[in-house]
This record gives C-alpha cells, structure tokens and sequence, in this order.
C-alpha cells in the first residue's frame, strides 16, 4: 500500500538546487491506483499527488541509472549538494564521498530491484520508504542481502534532489 | 563592547552551533533553527525514556514512517504501542554527533546513538547511526521520518 500525505502548511524552501526518470513497470504501478491516504490534516489533491510520486520515480530511477553507468554529472545533478547518505554499515557519507565511492567503482550496482513504495508527500518536501533487492558490491564486497530505505527529496528551484537516504539490511531475511 | 570582544563572542557562539550542512550559508534564523529542533529532540529523548505517550503522540507527525535498526517499517501506531506496552525501553540514553541540513521548514538531522536499548526482551548494545526528518507542521515542529541503522564493528 502506498501512502500519500499532502500538508496543509508548508513554508518557503530556501537555499535550493535540481533533478529527474523510472521505470515503466513502476509507473504501471501507479496507474494500477496503489495509493491510499491518511491523516485529517491532509489536503487530497490525487491528481497532484500521483504527478508527484511519478515525478521522484523517475528522478530515482535516473539516479540508479547513473550510478549503473557511472554518469557523474547526472549524479551531481540530482543529488543535494547538503547530500546525506547513511549506508547499511550505519556510516554517514555526504556528497563528495558518496560520488566518490561511484567514481572510483569502489559502489557498483551489479542489478537494481526497488519495491513497496510508501510516499508522504508535503508539499515540497517528499519522504519515500521503500526495500530494495538490489545486488550490491562495495568494496568488493557483493551483498545481496534486502534492506528498508528512506530518501527524502525536496524540490528545488524547480526539481527534485535527493537530499538524505538511509539503508538499514533487513534483519530476519 | 570592544570590536575585539565582539568577535570573541561570535566566534565562541559559532563553536557551539552544531555542524552546517554542506553548501550553506550560516544564518541566525539556521541557527535558531537548529536549536528549536535540538529542544523538540531533547523533550522526545525524555519522553521516550519515560514512556510519555502524550508527549510523543504529539512530537510524532500522524504518518511518521520508522525503519528501525531491524529494517523494519513501523507506523506512528507501532511505535507508540512498543513503548505503551513496554517493548521499547532506553536502559542507557547517550546521543549526539549531531548534524543539521536545513531546507525551509524541513530539517535533516543525523546523528549517532550509543544508547542501551532493550527491544522485545532483547538488549541492544551496538552503536548506530540515524536520519531523522523534522518538519515544521502548523507552527510545530514534528517528526516525520526517521531510519536507523548499526554501525558495523570492527572484526
């Protein structure tokens, strides 16, 4: 199920920056309607909603992309220059360190499998849950092992960066 | 105040903002900011510790979204009922390393916790870093996410 939040209030955003693509079988996903919402204070714009989701999809889907190819420039592009990236051993990279560790091959996506979406939409401001199946290598380490996500993007200036994610593997699995 | 004091007191308030995020500009309001936000933490850390479900019902935003360090995603109502029936406890509350990125009225907070926790019998030692999303909802800060995940031990 995929949750979407609209707040009411929302302030004005400040110091921003830029953005993004998915893939057609997510999108699919979200024409099939998987979305529910919640909360007394939300403000229901379904239209707005589903235009959002898709857009942090396919900015996502962009960011994989780039990682698989190694695009630099797209990742800087989409990425927070504030960039936070927590990864599943718990250490903290910013933004620097983390297009390094794509740079120098040290990160490799050896494939890409994100699911189970959970969208909370505040105005600008998006958190996005999901778990990812992803085969991973890290410094030539490959881990296979399935982990709960969350990214936060906001927009700015206009698009969608990434400014925090965090992986955590899932224990019991 | 002399020009030279003036700069001391500057400079020694600047030691004592936690970091700045990346990019940004050091501003007074950023700094009030931080330390709005700091105060909110500082008032759940308590509850949390005391199990006030009054206070964290309200510091936790209705669709706060939780993946715990068992990569589990809880809900606003999980949480509450692992702390109401005494699932969730803080045996030990130590965290800090705090650093702030501000966006508007969104604000990333990490940190690190090294805080002795017993989850559903089990004690938890491990040290672990965490992202928490604070937002500012009709005038409140409240927490909207928050991921957290063991720092690997050395072998």
């Amino acid at each position: 199920m995929t949750i979407v939040f609209r707040q009411l209030e929302k302030g004005s955003i400040e110091n921003m920056e830029m953005t993004t693509i998915r893939n057609s079988a997510l999108l699919a996903i979200l024409a099939l309607g998987m979305t529910s919402r919640a909360g007394p204070q939300d403000a229901v714009k379904p239209e707005s909603d589903a235009e959002i989701q898709k857009e942090i999809l396919a900015i996502d889907s962009q960011r994989y992309e780039a990682m698989q190819k190694r695009d630099m420039a797209a990742l800087d592009r989409l990425h927070a220059d504030g960039l936070v990236f927590i990864n599943t051993k718990g250490r903290l990279l910013n933004k620097a360190e983390y297009l390094e560790e794509v740079r120098s091959g040290n990160l490799k996506f050896l494939s890409v499998d994100t699911n189970d979406y959970r969208f909370c939409i505040y105005g600008d401001t998006v958190i996005m849950n999901g778990r990812a199946n992803s085969v991973v290598e890290y410094h030539g380490v490959v881990n296979k092992r399935p982990r709960r996500f969350t990214s936060v993007f906001i927009k700015m200036q206009g698009q969608w960066r990434l400014v925090a994610h965090q992986a955590t593997i899932i224990a019991d699995e | 105040m002399s020009v030279g004091r003036l700069l001391l007191v500057v400079a020694l308030a600047a030691s004592v903002w936690p970091k700045k995020a990346t990019g940004q500009q050091s501003s007074p309001s950023q700094g009030r900011i931080e330390q709005e936000v700091l105060k909110v933490e500082a008032t759940r850390d308590e509850a949390m510790q005391k199990a006030d479900m009054a206070v964290l019902n309200r510091i936790y935003a209705d669709n706060i979204v939780i993946v715990n360090t068992r990569g589990h995603l809880l809900t606003k109502a999980d949480r509450l009922a692992d702390f109401k029936l005494g699932d969730l406890k803080f045996l030990s509350f130590d965290q800090g390393d705090y650093s702030f990125h501000i966006y508007g009225d969104t604000v990333i907070l990490n940190g690190r916790a090294n805080s002795v926790v017993q989850f559903h019998g089990k004690v938890n030692r491990i040290p672990r870093t965490f992202t928490l999303t604070y937002m500012k909802l009709n005038g409140e800060w409240r927490l909207v996410a928050q991921n957290e995940t063991l720092v690997e031990q050395p072998k």
